[in-house]
């Protein structure tokens, strides 16, 4: 699986990309030196918070704007200054931007008509392609007699009819309800298997980031700060922003004693020591953050072999998990999220000492 | 039990409702007294003399202007016939229905230049900042300000054979001779356009700022060039504004006096000119309040056919 992934051809080359807008005091830096490398059939998305920069970025790849330095390559083609209408590249809009003055099958056969393909041939892709989105009953309705997730179905149809190499779809499913959401992320899986097509997708929902994704790029103001699969992500988030985007983490300070190869000892304020991957140079008696998911520690009574010791402060019960907030003996807030167990609840008590054990593989240093 | 409860709870929501609506209608009526200033001067100042006109047009002509009261259809006869004085012989007054056609000619001719010309005006207008948009507006609308004889003074001046177009023409060595543009049909179009040139601009500006440009890039999206995002996606979408545009332009055209009586010279008449004629020099009332009911009558056929035709793209399912 890995193997057949990372033999595939890179689709989009996004390459030293930087976009400004404006000029002089009020220009606004959008995208910073922009690296990125799309695989052929890859679901991959750009996830990050409002205004770091996704929505240019996709807008660059589609054609919308020209970037102020670096080029994109479609293949082996620089598309950099191609007008959008030259781009085998087609866009699902936020708004979906559906015509209105045309119906649903006129709006699927746009593309089509517009790239001068015969009228037979349209009328057999864009009944396929219909039939894909499941909208071949609506197919004569107006765009405004339809319903939102009927909507975003159709804009979805319009843009894979002319089967584009790649599909830029910017926050495609945010206006959607939770359960027709789902649906969508479904579907748009499907669809994606089903027609072997690019899929460039922005979200700020880190949820729907992980769950969709084969790759994600997390960005924050303009950068993009790391590339990877989401377990990868989520378990080795390189910098603390990535760690605080994605999932719950705890934010630890230690200090590097010894150093080898490999491998670094760290130690907490608390004196414990632990053996973790060197990811960079890293000196004796610097100083590192490291980052612990709150859902891979453990709890208990004895407090002498913990790694941190606490008094628990509140604690939520969620079913599945109990949530614990633990005031540690440097003063600092640590969550724990700890599975429930028939015949071990009631173990611990608002207000009792409580010993927190991390386990060396789940310390995660990050870039300062 | 349940049942019953909930339906019976239901049905005085309604009735609740029905109550409500009753209310508001006893008040919208009771706005309707409010508005009877207005429909007191519409009725005199609109409806009142259309029916005088209308009376008139089936009246005999008094020799000296005004009318005499007693009925005859000499009016209407002569809107589209004519006798000859010396023999009596009726024949169409080709003459009414040359100006005729000239002036609904020379109306959609300069209600097609206006578009022509006011289409990308607006969209330069609705594409600029929001700031300057209010500048450009505001100097779209100052020649309103301006008295329309002195306007059209201003374009004689342009057009006429020393004027300015032809001193530079000429000045360039481009042509000889001037170009006669003065006193032509040429000119009353020109002119027309000219005047009612912002009427066309606003409705279009109007329409052009509304439209939503997310989706012009949908459409260069999905492969269309300039020029087709123009003709399948922005004229459907601002037709409601090239509408109101043609209409505020096509109408006061057709209507049109000062203009053709400045730039047509007294030559070229139009149906505004055939009118005032007739009530004064004239001296034939009522073949110039029938003349002005016909022109109404023109001017409504030719909205009706235009608004269907209009229409008929928006709504039309392929
Ligand atoms: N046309 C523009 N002119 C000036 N600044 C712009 C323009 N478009 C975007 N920006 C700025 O560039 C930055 C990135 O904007 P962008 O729309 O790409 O963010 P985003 O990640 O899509 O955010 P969101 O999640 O809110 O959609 C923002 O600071 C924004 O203000
Ligand atoms: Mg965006």
């Amino acid at each position: 699986m890995l193997q057949a992934s990372s033999t595939r051809q890179i689709a989009v080359t996004v390459n030293a990309i930087t976009k400004i807008f404006g000029e002089g005091d009020n220009s606004v830096v959008a995208l910073e030196d922009v690296n990125l490398e799309i695989k052929e059939n890859e679901f991959f998305t750009l996830l990050g918070p409002s205004g770091c920069g996704k929505t240019t970025l996709l807008r660059l790849i589609a054609g919308f704007e020209h970037p102020t330095s670096g080029n994109i390559l479609l293949y082996d083609q620089d598309i950099t200054f191609l007008p959008p209408y030259q781009r085998p590249v087609n866009t699902v809009f936020q708004n979906y931007a559906l015509f209105p003055h045309m119906t649903v099958r006129q709006n699927v056969s746009f593309g089509l008509e517009m790239l001068g393909r015969a009228k037979s041939e349209i009328k057999e892709t864009v009944d396929s392609v219909l039939n894909l989105v499941r909208m071949e009953e609506l197919a004569n309705r107006r765009t405004s007699e339809i319903s939102g997730g009927q909507q975003q179905r159709v804009a979805l149809a319009r843009a894979l009819a002319p089967r584009p190499k790649v599909l830029l779809l910017d926050e495609s499913l945010s206006a959607l309800d939770y359960k027709l959401r789902q649906d969508m992320q479904l579907e748009l899986k499907r669809l994606q298997h089903e027609t072997g097509i690019t899929f460039i997708f922005v979200t700020h929902d880190q949820e729907e980031a992980l769950t969709m994704s084969d790759r994600l790029a997390v960005m924050d103001e303009g950068r993009v700060l790391q590339v990877g699969g989401p377990s990868e992500i989520y378990n080795y988030p390189k910098e603390r922003f990535v760690a605080e985007f994605i999932g719950d983490s705890n934010f630890l300070e230690a200090d590097v004693t010894s150093v080898n190869e490999r491998l670094v000892r760290i130690q907490f304020y608390t004196g414990k020591e632990f053996e973790v991957p060197a990811f960079r140079d890293m000196r004796v008696g610097a100083h590192v953050t490291v980052a612990v998911r709150p859902e891979q520690v453990t709890l208990s009574n004895s407090l002498d072999a913990a790694t941190f010791t606490g008094v628990i402060e509140n604690m939520v019960y969620l079913g599945t998990h109990t949530h614990y907030i633990i005031k540690l003996s440097n003063g600092s807030e640590f969550t724990a999220h700890i599975q429930n167990l028939r015949g071990h609840d009631r173990q611990f008590e608002i207000g009792g000492a409580v010993g927190i054990a991390l386990d060396p593989a789940t310390i995660q240093v990050l870039k300062d | 039990m349940a049942e019953t409860e909930n339906t019976s709870s239901v049905l005085a929501a309604q009735s609740h409702q029905v109550a409500i609506e009753a209310s508001r209608r006893n008040k919208i009526r009771n706005f309707r007294l409010l508005s009877m200033p207005a429909l007191i001067v519409l009725t005199i100042g609109a409806a009142g003399p259309l029916l005088i006109m209308l009376v008139y047009s089936f009246l005999k002509a008094a020799p000296y202007g005004g009318v005499v009261w007693e009925p005859s259809i000499d009016g209407w006869f002569g809107v589209f016939l004519k006798k000859d004085i010396f023999d009596g012989t009726i024949s169409i007054a080709t003459a009414h229905l040359s100006i005729l056609w000239r002036s609904v000619n020379l109306s959609i001719q300069s209600t097609l230049l206006a578009l022509i010309l006011g289409f990308p005006t607006a969209y330069f207008i609705a594409t600029r900042s929001v700031q300057t948009r209010n500048l450009w507006l505001f100097l779209i609308t100052i020649p309103f300000w301006t008295n329309l004889l002195i306007r059209t003074f201003a374009i004689m001046q342009v057009i006429r054979d020393q004027g300015i177009i032809n001193n530079f023409l000429i000045g360039w060595g481009l042509i000889e001779s001037p170009i006669e543009m003065l006193y032509t049909d040429f000119a009353i179009m020109l002119g027309m356009t000219y005047v009612y040139l912002p009427l066309m601009v606003l409705p279009l500006y109007a329409s052009i700022e509304k439209l939503d440009f997310r989706l012009v890039e949908a459409a260069y999206d999905l492969y269309a060039t300039r020029l087709r995002v123009l003709w399948r996606i922005i004229i459907p979408l601002v037709r409601p504004g090239i509408v109101a545009g043609s209409i505020l332009v096509f109408v006061p055209s057709l209507g049109a006096y000062v203009t053709p009586r400045v730039l047509g010279g007294g030559k070229h008449l139009m149906l505004g000119n055939l009118i005032e004629l007739q009530f004064g020099q004239g001296r034939n009332w009522p073949l110039g309040a029938a003349l002005s009911i016909f022109l109404l009558c023109v001017v409504m056929g030719a909205l009706l056919i235009y608004v269907r035709v209009a229409q008929r793209g928006t709504t039309e399912h392929v």
